[in-house]
This record gives C-alpha cells, sequence and structure tokens, in this order.
C-alpha cells in the first residue's frame, strides 16, 4: 500500500513520497517539499524512497513540524531570483518562522534541532540554533543555567579559576 | 574571588531559583531527585552533540561564546571550537550595574518632578546613550585585548577559522589589535572578513585616520583562502600590480575611498569574482577629481562577475561593463552613461535614479534602456518626474524587451500628471505577465514636468496580473487602470493596494500595509469608475 500511494503524483505532476516516523505516523508530501532535506534529496537521487523513508530518529509531533515547515518553504528556491515577487511571501514566511520558534517549550526545540540536523534542512537548523543563541545572549553565566537547568558540576574554585583564565569574557 | 559570583548569582536569579541553588548546593542529592520528578528540570541542552552546540555557539559573539566555559564540564571548552570569530562594539548588551542604573532612570522619566519632564527625559536619554557606548567601548576593547592575550599566549588551539565579523568605532588604539586579529585569522584558513568599522560615532571621530586594512597579509600567495571581504570605511590601497585576493568570489566595499586603477587592479587580479558592491565609494586621488575621469571600468571576457551592485557613488558618471555571465545589475544615484558591451547572461535590473532635473534618467529609461539590457526577464525602476524642467517627449517606442516577464515602476510624480506613457514599456515588453506600480505623488512643482505620450491602440496578450500600490484614486491613476484593463484580455486580477513598497538601500524590498483599510465606499468607487473600461471581466482585488 505505501509503495502504491509513493507512486501516486499530484495534480502538480510532483512524484509523492511517503515519510514515516520513529512511532510510525506517516507523512505524505511531494518530492518538492521534501527535497529540502538533503538526506531525503540524496535518497530521491539514489532512487530508494519506494516503500517510504523510514525517519527512526524523528518523533511523530517533531515530524509533524518538519513537514509545516517544508510545505511552508517549498516555494523559496523558485521565486529567490525575483526579488519583487518574493517580497510579500517573504513577509509571512518570516512571520511564520518567529511564531514556529518563539512558542516551542525548550526540549522541543532541541528534538527540532536535532531533527533539523539528521534530516539536514540548513535553513532549519539555522533559525532553531539562532534561536537557542538569542536566548543565551545578553545573559549571564547564572541566567544561562537557570535558562537551560544545567546542572554546574565544577567546584567553586575551579569556577574561579576558568572565571581568571578568561576573565575578558566575564568582566563587566 | 570565589565569593563574587556566588554574590551575583543571588542578585541575578528570582528568589525562588536562588533557594533552589542553595538546597542543591547543601544536599547533592536534590539534583538527582529533580531529574526523577519533572521534564522540565532535565537538562536537555547539554544532550546535543558537541557539534551542535558548536554550530548553536557559532550564532553568538565571540565573548558570549567564550563565557559558556563556565556553565559546566560538559561546556568548557566548547567554545574554542567555533569556527567564527565576531566580536561588535554594538551587539554588547548592557549588563548588571549598567541596566540597573539605566533601569532606575527610566523610572525617573514617568516620575513628576519640578523640572520639565520633556528635558529630563533628554537629559537622561543623552546619558544613556553615553553610558552606554562607554559601556561598550570598554567591553569592547577589554575583550579584544584579552582574546588577543591568550591567542598569542602559547594557545595549543588551532581550529579552522571560517569567518571573522568584526564591528566598531574606530580608534588610533585598536589598529595594532584589528591587524593581529586579522593575521590570525588569516593564518587559521579565513574564508570570510567583515571589518565594518566606523570612523565616526555621534558626529564626532575617534581616531586620527580611517583603518587601513592590512593588505600584506593577502599577497604573495597569502591568505588565498579568503572567499568573501566585506569592508566599511577603511582604506584598501591597492598597488599597481597586485598580486593577491586570487580566491576572492564577493566583494563589498563601503563609505571607502576608491579609483580607477584600483578597480582595474582588482578585476585583473580576482579572476574568480562573482559578486561585487559598492555602496556610498567616493574617489580616492586625482583620477576622480577632473571631470570625465570618472569613469568605472569593468570589462574583461574572463570575468565570472554574476552581480554588481552599485549604490550612490556619486562621482561615477560613466560605467563601462563587459562581463559575459553577469546575471544581476542594480544601481542607485544620479543617472550616469552606460557602455555595455558583451553581457549576453543579464536577467536581472534594478535601477533607482536619485536626480532627474534634466530628464536624462526618464529618457533612458524610456529610450536606450532596452538597447542596453535587451534580455531581462525582471526589471525594476524608481525614478522621478515632477522636477523634470520640461516634459519630456520621447521620440517613439524602444527596442522591445524580448524576455521581460516581471516589471516595476516606482515613479514620483505629480498628482496632476498623465500617466499614460507607462503603457509604452508595456507596448515594448510583449512577454510581460506582471506589471506592478507604485505612485509617489508630490504636490510641489515649480516646472512643467511629465512625460507626454499618446498610446497605441496596441493589445497585451500576456498580462496576467497587475499591482497598483499607494493607490489614491487620482485622475492619473484611475485612468491608467482603466487603460490596462482594456488593452489586457488575459488580465486575471488587478489589485489595488493602498501601503507602499519600501525599497531600503539593500534592496530587500517589503510591502508596508497602509493602516486604513479600503471601505466599501471607496470599493465601490473604484470599481464603478472601471466598470466601463473592464470587458474583459478581469478580478479587482483591495487590499490594505
Amino acid at each position: 500500500m505505501a509503495a502504491a500511494a509513493a507512486e501516486a503524483t499530484t495534480d502538480g505532476g510532483g512524484k509523492m513520497i511517503i515519510l514515516i516516523s520513529a512511532d510510525g505516523k506517516r507523512f505524505e508530501v511531494t518530492e518538492a517539499v521534501a527535497s529540502q532535506s538533503q538526506l531525503i534529496s540524496n535518497m530521491i537521487e539514489d532512487d530508494c524512497t519506494e516503500n517510504g523513508v523510514r525517519l527512526p530518529n524523528v518523533d511523530g509531533d517533531i515530524l509533524t513540524m518538519v513537514v509545516d515547515y517544508c510545505n511552508m518553504h517549498a516555494g523559496d528556491a523558485a521565486a529567490a531570483g525575483d526579488t519583487m515577487k518574493a517580497s510579500s511571501t517573504e513577509e509571512e514566511l518570516k512571520k511564520f518562522d518567529a511564531e514556529l520558534v518563539q512558542a516551542l517549550e525548550n526540549p522541543v526545540l532541541f528534538k527540532l534541532i536535532l531533527a533539523a540536523n539528521f534530516l539536514n534542512i540548513k535553513s532549519l537548523l539555522d533559525m532553531t540554533c539562532q534561536r537557542v543563541a538569542d536566548m543565551m545572549s545578553g545573559k549571564t553565566p547564572e541566567q544561562m543555567r537557570e535558562t537551560f537547568s544545567i546542572e554546574n558540576d565544577f567546584t567553586p574554585e575551579e569556577e574561579a579559576a576558568i572565571r581568571q583564565e578568561n576573565a575578558w569574557a566575564f568582566d563587566d | 574571588m570565589a565569593a563574587l559570583p556566588r554574590r551575583k548569582r543571588k542578585r541575578g536569579l528570582g528568589k525562588a531559583a536562588g533557594a533552589r541553588k542553595r538546597a542543591r548546593e547543601q544536599h547533592p542529592g536534590v539534583a538527582k531527585l529533580r531529574k526523577q520528578h519533572g521534564s522540565t528540570f532535565e537538562d536537555r541542552i547539554s544532550e546535543l552533540p558537541d557539534d551542535l552546540l558548536i554550530t548553536i555557539l557559532g550564532h553568538l559573539d565571540t565573548r558570549s561564546s567564550a563565557a559558556t566555559s563556565v556553565l559546566s564540564r560538559r561546556w568548557q571548552h566548547l567554545w574554542k571550537s567555533v569556527p567564527k570569530l565576531r566580536f561588535s562594539q554594538h551587539d554588547i548588551v548592557p549588563q548588571t550595574e549598567l541596566s540597573r542604573f539605566l533601569r532606575a532612570h527610566e523610572y525617573v522619566f514617568f516620575k513628576p518632578s519640578l523640572c520639565s519632564w520633556k528635558r529630563r527625559v533628554r537629559v537622561n536619554l543623552d546619558r544613556r546613550i553615553r553610558l552606554t557606548d562607554m559601556y561598550r567601548t570598554r567591553i569592547f576593547s577589554s575583550s579584544l585585548t584579552g582574546f588577543l592575550h591568550k591567542s598569542n599566549a602559547g594557545d595549543k588551539n588551532n581550529t579552522k577559522i571560517s569567518s571573522l565579523f568584526l564591528s566598531c568605532t574606530m580608534e588610533d588604539r585598536y589598529v595594532n589589535l584589528v591587524d593581529k586579529l586579522v593575521s590570525i585569522a588569516v593564518c587559521r584558513g579565513v574564508e570570510d572578513l567583515n571589518l565594518t568599522t566606523s570612523f565616526y560615532y555621534d558626529g564626532q571621530r575617534r581616531s586620527t585616520t580611517l583603518y587601513e586594512f592590512p593588505l600584506s597579509l593577502f599577497t604573495d600567495g597569502k591568505g588565498l583562502s579568503l572567499t568573501e571581504l566585506k569592508l566599511c570605511e577603511c582604506t584598501l590601497n591597492i598597488p599597481i600590480g597586485l598580486d593577491g585576493f586570487k580566491s576572492l568570489v564577493k566583494l563589498s566595499l563601503t563609505r571607502m575611498p576608491i579609483s580607477e586603477d584600483m578597480i582595474h587592479t582588482l578585476f585583473e587580479n580576482c579572476l574568480k569574482l562573482e559578486c561585487f558592491h559598492l555602496n556610498h565609494c567616493w574617489g580616492a586621488n586625482h583620477l576622480f577629481a577632473g571631470p570625465g575621469a570618472n569613469h568605472l571600468k569593468i570589462a574583461s571576457h574572463d570575468l565570472q562577475l554574476r552581480d554588481i551592485m552599485i549604490n550612490s557613488c556619486e562621482q561615477i558618471t560613466h560605467m563601462e561593463l563587459v562581463a559575459p555571465k553577469l546575471h544581476q545589475f542594480r544601481y542607485r544615484g544620479p543617472s550616469i552613461s552606460m557602455m555595455l558591451g558583451s553581457v549576453p547572461s543579464i536577467e536581472h535590473a534594478c535601477l533607482h535614479y536619485e536626480d532627474s532635473r534634466d530628464g536624462e534618467s526618464v529618457k533612458y529609461i524610456l529610450g536606450k534602456l532596452s538597447q542596453d539590457f535587451p534580455l531581462l526577464t525582471s526589471l525594476s525602476i524608481d525614478f522621478d518626474t515632477y522636477e523634470l524642467k520640461n516634459p519630456v517627449i520621447p521620440g517613439g517606442l524602444p527596442t522591445a524587451f524580448k524576455n521581460l516577464r516581471s516589471l516595476m515602476l516606482r515613479v514620483t510624480m505629480h498628482s496632476n500628471d498623465d500617466l499614460a506613457w507607462a503603457t509604452m514599456l508595456l507596448e515594448v515588453a510583449p512577454a510581460l505577465e506582471s506589471f506592478q506600480i507604485e505612485l509617489i505623488s508630490n504636490k510641489k512643482r515649480e516646472h512643467p514636468g511629465g512625460v507626454l505620450w499618446e498610446p497605441s491602440d496596441f493589445e497585451h496578450h500576456r498580462l496576467r496580473q497587475v499591482k497598483f500600490y499607494r493607490f489614491r484614486m487620482r485622475q492619473g491613476d484611475v485612468a491608467l487602470a482603466g487603460l490596462l484593463l482594456a488593452r489586457a484580455p488575459l488580465l486575471q486580477t488587478m489589485s489595488f493596494f493602498r501601503g507602499f513598497v519600501h525599497n531600503p538601500p539593500n534592496w530587500i524590498t517589503q510591502y508596508v500595509e497602509a493602516y486604513h483599510d479600503w471601505s466599501t465606499g471607496q470599493q465601490s468607487a473604484i470599481t464603478r469608475r472601471l466598470e466601463a473600461c473592464n470587458t474583459f471581466g478581469a478580478r479587482l482585488e483591495f487590499r490594505s
């Protein structure tokens, strides 16, 4: 059945691909959407997407987000050359992206980073990493530990020594 | 030393968090307990693999990423593997004492007081800006010095550096530091170098001369890893016969002195250059001083150049271009004379003429432009007709744009001007599918300007979409809309936007929505006025 669905084509003529998450959820997307992932793009080139693509590292709820993101950005590459045509949709995309990452809880954000890295979607990886970096910037190390619940496993003496070593990064 | 961070920690955190921390310090078992309880307390970020944490740190400036060394053992050395260096004076966020001070003063803004609050706000704002600047300067110079001191002291870390970004207000004392930083980056194989120094801050300059880019680090076979170079407010003293920059793919110069020889030498050397941007550059020496010498020549059949942008370089009056792979050409500034040799691959052009009193640019757009760029597929033009001393009367139809599919026209004109001439561009673009026009009207007029043109009875058989921005229902606007509806049988939608297209110097255009939406009365008024012309039944669409 999966094979039959994988062969199905849309009205637009693009071939459909089935993505299967770790917990067995299935997502049907066009080749153009899926090939934003370098991993899947390579698989398409090697013709091994016939029976659906199993993604054992990605949960269903995370894959839902990734597929949403890819669907949104599918027209991107095509419109990139035309500066004017892209302008109005670019706004919408930015809004979509901002909403996507702003609302995420930390653990979900990190799972999304792992998924973007595994699937090799550069723009999504950039965006999610940027979000984490934004959460870090302008914070003292204490505040960073608090934000990300990082366990301080240094003794006070060790911590003081590191602060001393890189004093330029801490003085204010 | 150990006591200080602890005191700070208490201040930085909320009361409850502080208490939690204290509790954990007393009972090491508490941490384990927390892990078993809620997932929200788990340290998820440290579970990410090293390369991803390094990618995340790459989005921070070098000082902040170095500060993560103190988070935990896992983080101690990670920052040293980040392949990017970023020192930016303007990114530094004031912390602790200063932000407390600023918060305290923010409170004062809204407190009624004896002296006028406006004055108080101004004084406080000035003070705030001055203090923030002092803080940033102090932190910037100490982190730059500190980092270089470390890198000097036999640091075993030889990670590759792919990019170096430095942004600051230049001071004489930084010159040696920046030179050293660039040389470290070159030794570690830097590919992308961006030095955005500024000469003035708040109207005052802090260094005696512009920073001179250390060119010697890139000559005689050195610095060959460099592919992208972006410089702002420095000098680049390129000698005749330079041997360097051989791998450069992108070059961008902003507010820098340039000369004809320099450009010539650059293009002789950088045979891989694909992207060349000049922003607000001026003539460096006598070569640009005399009239007729302001000649920018980029001409060679071996060039790989794909993208040229010339933005507000007012001394350039002539441009000579031979670039077989040129794909995109963007120009902003006064009208210049163009000599185009061979540019067979060009597809996109953005032209923004800022000074057109004598009508040179209007005559060029309605005349020789299509001869110069016959193969364009998308064109964006920005010019004004309201300052013309005399009306422009085009001699006849220019040659055709064979492939033009998308045209954007932004015209500043007088509110009573006739716009029929715009159809002339449609008539010479038979393949056009999308036509966008933004009309900016200016009521002041000293001269009888405008463009006089009587449209022929052509029909356009490709046009599917028309967008009017900043549509204000003037007579000329409505007449043009009617004319387009009557002449384009395949037109599907004609959209009327109240808002405008923001066209910043970097050409990344954005649509800005109007504050008010169209009222139903306005919508029906426009529909009624266009009814008679809309014989082919195009859909009229109204957007705020």
